[in-house]
């Protein structure tokens, strides 16, 4: 019996995102060959892209391994629970990996965003649902 | 001229909070503290970027719940500072 839970029906696909600040004095082919590569893990365990950004080259608040600057890129998707284990894998192994974090989108994101969405539009929400599909 | 007792109780209740304070999350109705709004979790913070307490704040304690892990996890991503200096 399938019962529903604060964090979603069981057996279902849940929503995660997906942030990992990327040493920048690695160059651009480098950093993107490493969001090729997160894409690719997430794509080949059957989870579906929902949104992927990049937010650039940012200061970091603090020195991390000596650096002062990161690149920062962020990924939404729709998976189960083994993407996130191969993505902490590959995260873990790559040197230039300064930070990250998985984390659970739980549905109030999401409808904060779809509300955001909505009132950016000056449209209904159910619109702006339609629209993210 | 009216006894000083009667005096007193028709005297309205002082407000000793001197302003009512409300949780700035329960008035906008949000459903959930995003981590990356750094600019807004900054004004929680002292200026020494410790977490400020809900007495001074005046957020009810279910968005100091998540606003205390929204502030953490913009910590570990190097968006906001564990201790910033004073003299910047």
């Amino acid at each position: 019996m399938s019962k529903k839970t604060k964090k979603g029906i069981p057996g279902q696909p849940r929503y995660y995102e997906t942030v990992v600040v990327i040493d920048s004095l690695i160059g651009d082919d480098a950093i993107k060959t490493i969001v090729e590569k997160i894409k690719d893990i997430i794509t080949q365990k059957n989870a579906k892209i929902v949104k992927a950004e990049e937010w650039g080259k940012k200061k970091l608040a603090y020195p991390i391994k000596k650096k002062t600057y990161g690149y920062y890129v962020s990924v939404e998707f729709e998976g189960q629970n083994d993407v996130n284990q191969a993505l902490i894998e590959y995260y873990r192994i790559t040197e230039s990996i300064l930070r990250y974090i998985v984390t659970l989108v739980d549905s109030r994101l999401q409808k904060e965003r779809l509300r955001e969405k909505a009132s950016a539009r000056e449209i209904p929400v159910e619109e702006a649902a339609q629209l993210n599909v | 001229m009216a006894p000083r007792n009667e005096k007193r109780r028709h005297k309205e209740p002082r407000n000793t909070m001197g302003k009512q304070r409300t949780c700035a999350f329960c008035d906008e109705k949000a459903l959930y503290i995003d981590y990356r709004d750094t600019k807004r979790l900054c004004k929680f913070t002292s200026e020494q970027g410790r977490i400020m307490t809900r007495r001074t704040s005046g957020v009810c304690a279910v968005h100091q719940r998540q606003l205390v892990q929204a502030i953490k996890q913009a910590r570990h991503l190097a968006l906001m500072p564990f201790v910033s200096d004073m003299t910047r």
